[in-house]
């Protein structure tokens, strides 16, 4: 969880403009956007089927004849000291990791880009006052700050996701800014002052489809920080409660008795490793589909 | 490098750690219950309305909040960080006696982290595309989805089941009474924050060599029949070290934060264990002191790196 965040800051010039669809089928050509994808929609269905009540048992149901039973043709991927399905408690926990993370930087990405995209396109002093907030911020580490968050809200996992939107706010501020900068004294923006559009609707029609690129991989890049938050802070007893499944809570719980039972510390941490490594997967795909200067596999091209 | 420069990046650190006190001081005074139901527990409901008067104006807590802002302001200012209610010790003597576990942990994982990350990264971008490579960026992308606290509990859970190595806190052992003792139980911790820095760095590294190796200049000083290490070293790592340095930097900073929950597994009694003891024990003082000595620490490494910018590449102007 003390990963560096990784960021990208908005490229000093804007990239074209997206057209919808188009990256989509780009992202699939490329190697680690398609595995990226292929990872998450896995996981994304194992959430889902948790959601449904489609898993195997209940995540809570207890069965205290089958308790700290191996993998096996009955439990999958075996159950804990209380008899619970490891399998139906994993997929569970995806589900909770996976709400927070997308509700999490959902209030991140729209209130940071907001933030960025009217600092940028205003100037002066709100780009001022701005920039100086997301300084302040970007000062505290953002774990600790996160702990700070949730030990004033509370525990549970709706102020997790708070804490962690709160942390990537300046982040996505900072991408966003940077495009409109170049974006704002550009011919087109001028026109539409002089035929009197509203900043408004000079904002979402001409500025927005020009900073979406950036976002969108910061969105890829800050959904992984997210899981990873979101599991560290379970681990402290600070995110998810018990009796809710949750992968970090899992792996927490699993130390004592992994001498005994290695299953419970394995599968709910191959579930976090994987959530969190297919949306890097996805992020790295993202860069090198919609921001090709700053993509990875430039010296594979250049290459004489 | 401007004495200017220099003294308008500190007014700026000033003006940033102001903020950071400020915020971290609201934050805090969201938090339900205060130093004394902390201090009393549920024997405070039988605490008279004179006993909890007496005892608020004991606290200060009948001040209005920026009088009780600039106060504890300026008593941090003056090395005062208050005291700790529940152990009675001075805040300022649990900082300092923690502070030093945190430093260490961080610079043994920043040196095994850079030391890893460099070296594994010019070695799969001086082969692109070969096994090696494949491997290497396989190392970082792992390195990047395994969250330390999934290896740290995997690391304790195989020592403890193995070897009967139990993690204590009472036991630590200070370097200079122990050192010895003292690395061996700095050695998982550091070991587990460094192999993410590795990864990290691995791949800012092999991207930033992949860019310089494809100059000109690179091209000339193979040319002229240059030993390969020695254009790799000396002309590319030379040209590719800035990027490497700042993210370096930047991750000391977040390792000073990031400690927290691997100090907690690895039981080491350094500063995110006691902020999460703070936390757990609503002690204002303890946490807010903690995070802000934390924030300052972060400030000051980013500032350093910027300034180390001017050394690496002359080109950058300070002024």
């Amino acid at each position: 969880m003390s990963q560096p965040i990784e960021t990208i800051e908005g490229p000093a010039v804007a990239a074209a403009p997206l057209r919808r669809g188009q990256w989509l089928g780009r992202l699939w050509h490329n190697r680690n956007g398609r595995v990226g994808l292929l990872i998450m929609g896995l996981l994304a269905l194992l959430a889902l089927a948790s959601a449904l009540g489609l898993t195997p048992y209940s995540p809570i149901a207890q069965h205290p004849e089958d308790q700290l039973v191996g993998p096996s043709s009955t439990y999958w991927l075996g159950t804990d000291q209380f008899g619970r399905d490891i399998a139906s408690r994993v997929c569970a926990g995806l589900l909770a990791s996976l709400r927070v993370a997308v509700i999490s930087v959902a209030i991140a990405t729209i209130l940071g880009a907001a933030g960025g995209i009217i600092a940028g396109y205003f100037g002066g002093w709100t780009d001022r006052i701005i920039g100086r907030l997301t300084d302040v911020m970007f000062a505290f580490p953002a774990i600790l700050l996160a702990l700070a968050i949730v030990a004033a809200l509370g525990r549970g996992w709706f102020n997790t996701a708070i804490a962690i939107a709160v942390v990537y706010l300046p982040i996505f501020v900072r991408v966003a800014r940077g495009p409109v900068l170049s974006v704002r004294s550009m011919d087109y923006i001028r026109a539409g002052k002089v035929l009197g559009y509203s900043p408004p609707r000079l904002i979402a029609r001409h500025v927005l489809p020009n900073v979406a690129a950036p976002i969108i991989v910061q969105v890829a890049l800050a959904l992984s920080w997210a899981i990873l938050t979101e599991s560290g802070l379970s681990f402290l007893g600070l995110g998810t409660q018990p009796p809710e499944p949750s992968l970090g809570l899992m792996v927490s719980d699993a130390r004592t008795l992994f001498d005994r039972a290695w299953w419970l510390l394995v599968f709910p941490s191959l579930a976090i490793v994987l959530a969190v490594t297919g949306l890097n997967l996805l992020g790295d795909g993202l860069r090198d589909v919609l921001d090709p200067t700053r993509s990875q596999s430039r010296g594979r091209r250049r290459r004489r | 490098m401007t004495g200017r420069y220099l003294l308008r990046r500190l007014l700026d650190a000033v003006l940033t750690l102001f903020g950071v006190a400020l915020v971290i001081f609201l934050v805090l005074r969201v938090i339900p219950g205060d130093e004394i139901t902390a201090r009393f527990g549920i024997e405070g409901g039988a605490l008279t309305d004179a006993q909890i008067e007496s005892l608020r104006s004991y606290y200060g807590l009948d001040q209005p909040l920026p009088v009780q802002f600039f106060s504890w302001l300026g008593s941090v200012l003056s090395g005062n960080f208050g005291v700790s209610v529940t152990s009675g010790n001075a805040v300022s003597e649990l900082i300092l006696s923690a502070l030093p576990v945190t430093i260490e942990l961080a610079i043994l994982a920043s040196i095994i982290g850079t030391a890893l990350g460099v070296v594994l990264g010019v070695f799969s971008a001086a082969r692109p595309n070969s096994v090696a490579d494949t491997a290497a960026q396989g190392f970082g992308l792992l390195g990047l989805g395994i969250p330390n606290f999934v290896l740290a509990a995997a690391v304790v859970a195989v020592l403890s089941a193995q070897f009967g190595y139990f993690p204590s806190a009472a036991g630590y052992a200070p370097f200079f009474e122990a050192p010895l003792v003292n690395l061996q139980q700095q050695l998982y911790p550091a070991l587990v924050l460094g192999i993410g820095l590795a990864a990290a760095t691995m791949r800012t590294t092999r991207s930033a060599y992949l860019e310089e190796a494809s100059r000109d200049y690179v091209r000339s000083a193979k040319g002229k029949g240059l030993a390969p290490r020695r254009v790799r070293w000396r002309h590319i790592m030379h040209n590719a070290s800035i990027p490497i340095v700042t993210i370096s930097g930047i991750q000391f900073g977040y390792l000073l934060g990031g400690t927290v929950i691997v100090e907690q597994i690895f039981a080491l009694p350094g500063l995110g264990r006691l902020v999460l003891t703070g936390i757990e024990q609503r002690e204002y003082a303890v946490v807010q002191s903690v995070i802000v000595v934390i924030a300052a620490m972060f400030v000051l490494v980013n500032l350093a790196v910027d300034l180390l910018y001017a050394r690496i590449d002359p080109r950058v102007n300070l002024s």
